[in-house]
């Protein structure tokens, strides 16, 4: 009996500094999660009209009182392209390059219109300064003026309409309020990648620029005040602007 | 005989005290039996995790679908080791368990993993306020520029994500390099957590243990666990697009817990 106390009394003194041991083990161990990502950034449409002013002629044919075509010079670059918010304007060529984007799910097209803001027609000006009334003339269906598309437009035709085919070529703007679409998107993606010289639908720029010649008929039956001298046609305002519906 | 009587006299000065104890147990003699034995010391569970914190990522750029981050937790082990040196060095990694015994009472353990549920005022993934336990199965967002200080980071509580039964935190277990689980445990698991409280076995010892073991013995198992969650998808634009999102996500609890013993 004794022997067995002696050897309990052993074991207690043996199991006190386990029992501190014990309780300093952790039972449980955590780890704290954190998560961290990149964003691509934001797609943005950006619009190109090149000219500020646009200058027509007759290619030094003279007025008869037959319909007299006046053309313009030079052509007009309108357009959209898409880029992230972090690119400049976009680039006038082709395969330019942009950073990747994406629209975050919420996809916007891009539509381009072109419309007359202040007048539907010319206002004449002899060469003396008065306004001639009976020189001047407006647009009509008959009559129009003519944005007419031109074969080598920079048009990315998986995410564009093609303006030039639907509309045989030509948009006309006749009157004021009136607009038409010179520019329209089609199934733009979500997410953009940079555009690179390759040409699979993924990594082609999104990107159309169409170009454009302006023309127009001075109309048949125009009596001058002052004929054998020079008139000058003040025209319209056309103006270019950009909505990006949802798509 | 002087040398005798020298002798006597010596034994009788060693026999005083017991004659002294034998006059009060009258007509009987007596010894005291008295033994040392070494008791081996007994087996503790030990648990160890190095990964204080695990970020996960994607390499990636997140564009506004649901984008799967993933991150490893290393060297998450189960085993066990004698009392007084346990784990000599965090023992399970440095393989060297010292001499134990269970004493006869075997007791299976096992790793679980769970999504600590956690309070406090925060804004869930749909917009709500919350105070809840759904707190800690909560990621919130901040953004900033890549490599700033985390402090300079603006929230975005649109951006806020939820562990959830469709986003579930899944983890998905190896056996460590150089630290093949034993055969008395099943290899580190995989599995989901789908809500702050909920849990998941991550390396199981069900068995097959005997009652002592030598030292070295190394009964343990290590593993890896690569942890991935679904960032949401947004529609819209993220106030940091183009920028970097850090998201403070839950804490994981990883606890030892006992295998119930079947019934003898």
């Amino acid at each position: 009996m004794k022997a067995t106390k002696t050897l309990g009394a052993g074991f207690i003194a043996l199991a006190t500094p386990l029992l501190v041991l014990a309780a300093a083990m952790p039972a449980a161990q955590a780890t704290d999660v954190t998560a961290s990502i990149n964003l691509t950034s934001t797609c943005q449409w950006k619009i190109a009209n090149t000219a500020s002013a646009i200058v027509l002629s007759s290619n030094g044919k003279k007025y008869q009182g037959d319909d007299l075509a006046l053309s313009q010079d030079t052509t007009l670059t309108v357009g959209a392209g898409l880029g992230s918010s972090t690119d400049g304007s976009i680039p006038s060529s082709y395969l330019g390059s942009t950073t990747d984007c994406s629209f975050f799910n919420n996809i916007k097209g891009v539509e381009v219109t072109a419309s007359l803001s202040n007048q539907a027609g010319f206002t004449a000006t002899n060469n003396v300064g008065d306004v001639e009334g009976g020189m001047g003339f407006t647009f009509s269906a008959a009559n129009p003026l003519n944005l007419e598309v031109l074969s080598d437009t920079f048009c990315n035709s998986p995410y564009f309409d093609d303006v030039a085919a639907s509309t045989n070529q030509e948009v006309p703007v006749v009157a004021l309020g009136d607009y038409s679409v010179v520019v329209k998107s089609k199934s733009i993606p979500n997410f953009v990648e940079a555009g690179v010289a390759d040409y699979t639908a993924a990594k082609y720029k999104i990107q159309c620029l169409q170009q454009f010649q302006i023309n127009v008929n001075i109309p048949s039956g125009l009596i001058p005040v002052k004929p054998g001298t020079a008139y000058e046609f003040s025209g319209p305002v056309i103006l270019i602007a950009m909505t990006t519906p949802d798509q | 005989m002087k040398q005798s009587k020298k002798l006597g006299a010596g034994l009788l000065a060693l026999a005083l005290p017991t004659m002294i104890f034998a006059m009060s147990s009258v007509g009987a003699n007596a010894a005291t039996v008295s033994s040392t034995v070494d008791a081996i010391d007994k087996c503790v569970w030990e648990i160890s995790n190095n990964t204080v914190s695990t970020s996960l990522t994607s390499t990636e750029k997140y564009v506004g679908d649901a984008l799967t981050v993933t991150g490893t937790l290393s060297s998450l082990g189960l085993g066990f080791t004698g009392s007084l040196a346990p784990g000599t060095g965090t023992g399970l990694d440095a393989n060297t368990s010292t001499e134990c015994s269970f004493y006869n009472n075997i007791q299976n353990n096992k790793i679980t993993a769970t999504v600590l549920s956690q309070t406090g005022t925060a804004v869930s993934e749909t917009g709500a306020a919350i105070t809840t336990q759904e707190i800690g199965q909560l990621f919130q967002a901040s953004y900033g520029t890549s490599g700033a200080e985390l402090a300079t980071y603006t929230p975005d509580s649109d951006m806020n994500f939820e562990i959830s039964t469709t986003r579930a935190l899944t983890l998905t277990g190896s056996a460590s390099a150089g630290k093949a689980c034993n055969g008395a445990f099943t290899s580190p698991g995989s599995g989901s957590i789908t809500s702050a409280g909920g849990s998941m076995d991550a390396i199981v010892n069900s068995g097959g243990l005997s009652n002592t073991y030598a030292g070295a013995a190394n009964i343990r198992c290590t593993g890896d666990f690569l942890l991935s969650i679904d960032v949401k998808a947004v529609t819209g634009v993220p106030a940091g697009a183009g920028m970097s999102y850090s998201f403070t996500g839950p804490e994981v609890v990883f606890a030892l817990s006992p295998i119930a013993q079947p019934a003898q």
